[in-house]
C-alpha cells in the first residue's frame, strides 16, 4: 500500500471522530471579537443601513454599490494612503467585499476562509478555514463575501455548503450542504439574508447541473423552499426544454440577489444553458441568461425577463439587477438595470406583484449577435451566422467574457449615474462538438477544450500595433439612457467591481497593471491611483470607524481575470504583454492622511 | 491574538462511512476495497471512456499523434480502481525518442501515462496538443509536458502532474508498473 493511500485511510478513518467531537465540543473561548460591542444584523438596519456600515455584499438590498460617506472627497483623495494591510495567505481570486459592521470586518477569501478583523486597526480577531474535500476540483476559487443576521455570518462554499458562524466566536452554528459536490454543484456567491432567511443558489452549470436557488432558515439551517432556474416538468415555463435536456440545463446562480423589502421580491440573475452548444437544448431554456423574482417567503418565480433566449455564448446574465427608481417621461419607473454580458445595457421596469416589463436595452459595447429587438418584449433576433453549435464555428462579439462579467455595476444617488465596468474590442471564436454522455463532476459544455482556450479573438478593424482600449468604465444617466462619459484602460480588460461614494467618487481596480483607483464620478477623470501587490479584482466597500472613513479593497488576482489575461496575451505583441501577474490575497484599507485631526 | 476555528467536514459519504466504520466500531485500522486504492503494480489499463469503455488499451489503439486517452487501472481480480478521482489516469503517445530520458522507464514505446487531475485546483486534465506536446487544463489554463514527467509548462499549477510507469502486458496491453510518481491532486511544487 502506498503512503499517500495509507494516509488516505487514516484521514477517512479519524475524520468522523473529530466531526463528533466537534458537535460535542467545549464553549467557544472568549477572544478579543467578544469585546467588540457588537450590533446585531436585523432587517431593518439591512434595509437602511447606517453610512458608516457595509452590511452585505452591495452595500445595501438595491445593490446600489453605493457608500453615503463623503469625507474622502476629489480635493483630499490624492492623500489617500494605506491604514493597514493583512495577507489571507491564501491564493486566487479574491473577489469578496469586506463587509463591515460597527467596527469589525468580516472577509472571505478562496478555500472556504472568513476571518473577523477590527476594521480600524487591522487585528484579526478570529479565523475559520472550512476543510474542503481533497477531491474537490475548483473551477471557480472564489468567494464573494459574508452574509449578516443578527449576530451569525454566513459563508457560501465550493463544495456547496453554507457555514453558519458566531459573529463574534468564529464557531459553528450549523453547517448544511444544499448539494452534492461530487455532482459538480459548488457556490462563491455571499448569501442574500432577509426575513430569517439565508438565500443562496449554486454553479455548475459548466458540469451539467441543473441550477436552483434555496433558502435556508437562518438559525437552524433547515431548507425552507428550493427553486430551480432551469424549468422541469410541472414548471409553466418546462415546454422551453426539450426532452430530458433541463436535467442537465445549467442556469447557475453566481452572485447575491438584490431584495425589494417593500415587494417581499427577491432578483436573481440566472447563468447560461448547459451545454454551451445551443443545439444540444433546443427551445428558449427559462430561466437561463435571465432575472427571476422570487418571493421571499415561499420561493414561487413571479416575474422574469430573459435577457437572451438558448444562449450559443457562455453569456450567462449573473449580476442581479440594481433597483432603481428613475424619471422617464414624467413618470418615475421601479426599474430593474442590469449591463448584461450579452453586452446591452437593460432597464426594466419591476411590479408589485412580480412581472417584469421590458423598458429600453442598447449595446454598450460592440455587439454583432443581436439583429433586432422587440420593441415590446425586447426579445433579441439573431444573426444565425453568429451562432456556434455542434459541428458549427461561429464568431461573436462580444466575447465569452461578454461586455461585463460577474463584476458589479454601482449606482449613485448624488450623481444620478449607473456605472458600468465593461470590455470591448474582444471576440470570440467557437465550434462545438457532442458532448457526449455527462459523468457527474467532469465537464459537460459541448466545446473541446482547445476550441475554449483559443477562442479569444480582436474585433476587426482593431489595430494591435498600438495599445487599444479594452476594459473601461462607463457611466450613463438611467433617466435619459444616454452614456455620459467613458475612461478606457489600454491593453488591459477591467475586471474591477465598482464602489461609488456620497462624494461623488468612484473606486475601483480591475486592470492588469495591478491598480486601484479613484475617479471622479461626474467626469470619469482619474484623481489618485496606486500599485497594490497583486491584480484588484475584489468588491471595493468604504466604512466609517471613530469618525474616519476607511475604503477596503481585496487585490488577488485569479480566476477568469487570470483566464483571460493569458488570451489577451496571446492577441498583443510580447512587448505589451503583462506576463507575471502575481497571485496572493491582500486586504488593503485605506484612509486620508492627517483626516483624524480634521474629523476631531 | 486571533483564534482560530477549523474542523473536518464536508467529506463525502464514503469516506465518512469508511470512518466511521473504523473509529466507532471496529475500533482498529479502516481498510477501504480495492476499488478505492490508486493503481497499482500488476494493473491492467482499460480504457475508460467512448464506446469501448472497459476494454483492454493496446499499444496498437494508440498511435503517435492521436488523442488523448481515459484509463482505468483493473486489479487482478478486475475490480476497477475508480472509488477516488485520484486514480484517473490519462495516456498520450508520442515518438519514443520525445520521451525524455530519465522519463524513458516509465514509458512504454512512447505511451505516457500520467494522473488527470491537476496540480492546480483539482479539475481533470482534458486537454492535449500532439504538436505542442502539451496536456492542457480547462479549468486554469495550465498546461503539463507529459513526455518530460509530467513537468509544468504553463501555470498556475505549480506542481508536476505524477507519471504512472508502464510496463508492456501480453498481447501488446498496458499494464501499471508502480505507484504514481508523487502525490496526485492539487498542492504545493
Amino acid at each position: 500500500m502506498s503512503r499517500l493511500v495509507r494516509a488516505r485511510h487514516w484521514l477517512t478513518a479519524v475524520a468522523p471522530c473529530a466531526v463528533a467531537l466537534a458537535f460535542a465540543g467545549a464553549p467557544a473561548k472568549a477572544g478579543p471579537a467578544d469585546k467588540v460591542d457588537y450590533k446585531p444584523v436585523t432587517d431593518q438596519r439591512l434595509a437602511n443601513p447606517e453610512p458608516e456600515n457595509w452590511l452585505q455584499y452591495r452595500g445595501n438590498y438595491q445593490s446600489w454599490g453605493y457608500s453615503p460617506l463623503d469625507q474622502i472627497t476629489a480635493k483630499n483623495v490624492t492623500k489617500l494612503v494605506p491604514a493597514w494591510s493583512l495577507s489571507t495567505g491564501v491564493s486566487e481570486g479574491h473577489q469578496a467585499p469586506p463587509i463591515v459592521n460597527n467596527g469589525v470586518m468580516f472577509v472571505t477569501t478562496p478555500q472556504a476562509q472568513v476571518m473577523a478583523i477590527n476594521a480600524r486597526t487591522g487585528e484579526i480577531l478570529w479565523r475559520y478555514q472550512k476543510e474542503l474535500p481533497p477531491e474537490l476540483s475548483q473551477l471557480h476559487p472564489t468567494n464573494r463575501g459574508v452574509g449578516l443576521y443578527g449576530d451569525s455570518v454566513y459563508m457560501t462554499t465550493t463544495d456547496a455548503c453554507v457555514v453558519a458562524l458566531g459573529a463574534t466566536t468564529g464557531k459553528v452554528k450549523w453547517e448544511k450542504c444544499v448539494a452534492p459536490w461530487q455532482d459538480g454543484y459548488y457556490m462563491t456567491l455571499s448569501p442574500l439574508v432577509a426575513k430569517g432567511k439565508v438565500v443562496v443558489g449554486v454553479s455548475g452549470g459548466e458540469y451539467g447541473v441543473r441550477g436552483f436557488i434555496t433558502a435556508l432558515d437562518a438559525e437552524t439551517g433547515n431548507e425552507a423552499w428550493k427553486t430551480y432556474t432551469v424549468a422541469g416538468p410541472g414548471d409553466p415555463a418546462a415546454d422551453t426544454w426539450k426532452g430530458d435536456s433541463w436535467k442537465t440545463g445549467g442556469g447557475s446562480v453566481w452572485i447575491q440577489g438584490s431584495y425589494d423589502p417593500a415587494a417581499n421580491l427577491a432578483y436573481f440573475g440566472t447563468g447560461n444553458g448547459g451545454p454551451w452548444t445551443p443545439d444540444a437544448r433546443p427551445g428558449d431554456n427559462l430561466y437561463t441568461s435571465s432575472v427571476v423574482a422570487l418571493d421571499l417567503d415561499s420561493g414561487k418565480i413571479k416575474g422574469h425577463h430573459q435577457y437572451h433566449w438558448n444562449d450559443a455564448w457562455d453569456w450567462d446574465e449573473v449580476s442581479a439587477p440594481v433597483l432603481i427608481d428613475i424619471e422617464r417621461d414624467g413618470k418615475t419607473i421601479p426599474a430593474a438595470i442590469h449591463a448584461g454580458r450579452n453586452g446591452y445595457l437593460w432597464t426594466l421596469e419591476r411590479s408589485k406583484d412580480g412581472p417584469l416589463s421590458f423598458v429600453e436595452a442598447k449595446p454598450f459595447v460592440y455587439q454583432n449577435v443581436f439583429s433586432s429587438l422587440d420593441p415590446k418584449t425586447g426579445r433579441p433576433t439573431y444573426d444565425q451566422s453568429k451562432i456556434p453549435g455542434i459541428n458549427r464555428r461561429a464568431a461573436f462579439c462580444p466575447g465569452l467574457w461578454g461586455g461585463k462579467d460577474w463584476p458589479p455595476e454601482a449606482y449613485n444617488p448624488k450623481t444620478g449615474l449607473f456605472y458600468i465596468p465593461s470590455n470591448d474590442n474582444l471576440c470570440s471564436e467557437l465550434a462545438g462538438a457532442q458532448a457526449g454522455t455527462r459523468k457527474p463532476g467532469e465537464l459537460y459544455i459541448g466545446i473541446p477544450i482547445d476550441e475554449v482556450l483559443n477562442s479569444l479573438r480582436l474585433r476587426d478593424g482593431v489595430d494591435k500595433s498600438k495599445p487599444f482600449a479594452i476594459g473601461a468604465i462607463q457611466a450613463w444617466d438611467p433617466k435619459t439612457g444616454k452614456k455620459a462619459w467613458q475612461h478606457d484602460f489600454q491593453d488591459s480588460a477591467n475586471w474591477g467591481p465598482l464602489l461609488t461614494t456620497g462624494s461623488g467618487l468612484i473606486f475601483a481596480g480591475g486592470t492588469s497593471d495591478r491598480k486601484f483607483r479613484a475617479l471622479d464620478g461626474s467626469t470619469g477623470k482619474v484623481l489618485w491611483e496606486t500599485r497594490l501587490n497583486s491584480g484588484v479584482t475584489g468588491v471595493p466597500s468604504s466604512y466609517m470607524v471613530d469618525g474616519i472613513q476607511y475604503v477596503a479593497v481585496q487585490a488577488g488576482w485569479g480566476v477568469d481575470a487570470e483566464r483571460m489575461l493569458t488570451g489577451i496575451n496571446a492577441l498583443i505583441p510580447e512587448e505589451r504583454r503583462v506576463s507575471v501577474l502575481p497571485q496572493g490575497g491582500v486586504i488593503w484599507v485605506f484612509r486620508v492622511m492627517g483626516e483624524e485631526a480634521a474629523a476631531r | 491574538m486571533a483564534r482560530e476555528g477549523q474542523r473536518a467536514v464536508g467529506l463525502d459519504r464514503r469516506s465518512v462511512v469508511l470512518g466511521a466504520a473504523a473509529c466507532c466500531a471496529a475500533g482498529g485500522a479502516a481498510f477501504a476495497g480495492p476499488e478505492e486504492l490508486l493503481p497499482q503494480k500488476g494493473d491492467r489499463l482499460v480504457l475508460g471512456d467512448g464506446a469501448k469503455a472497459g476494454e483492454p488499451i493496446t499499444l496498437d489503439g494508440l498511435p503517435v499523434g492521436g488523442d488523448l486517452v481515459e484509463a482505468v487501472a483493473v486489479d487482478p481480480q478486475g475490480v476497477r480502481r475508480e472509488g477516488s478521482r485520484f486514480a484517473k489516469i490519462i495516456l498520450v503517445r508520442v515518438a519514443p525518442d520525445q520521451v525524455a530520458e530519465d522519463q524513458r522507464a516509465h514509458a512504454v514505446e512512447g505511451v505516457v501515462a500520467l494522473s488527470a487531475i491537476c496540480t492546480h485546483q483539482g479539475c481533470t486534465v482534458s486537454g492535449w496538443s500532439h504538436e505542442t506536446k502539451r496536456l492542457s487544463c480547462f479549468c486554469h489554463h495550465s498546461e503539463f509536458l507529459p513526455a518530460e514527467g509530467g513537468r509544468v509548462a504553463k501555470g498556475p499549477a505549480r506542481k508536476r502532474l505524477p507519471v504512472l510507469p508502464l510496463a508492456k502486458g501480453e498481447g501488446g496491453t498496458l499494464m501499471v508498473a508502480g505507484s504514481f510518481v508523487g502525490k496526485p491532486g492539487p498542492g504545493p511544487a
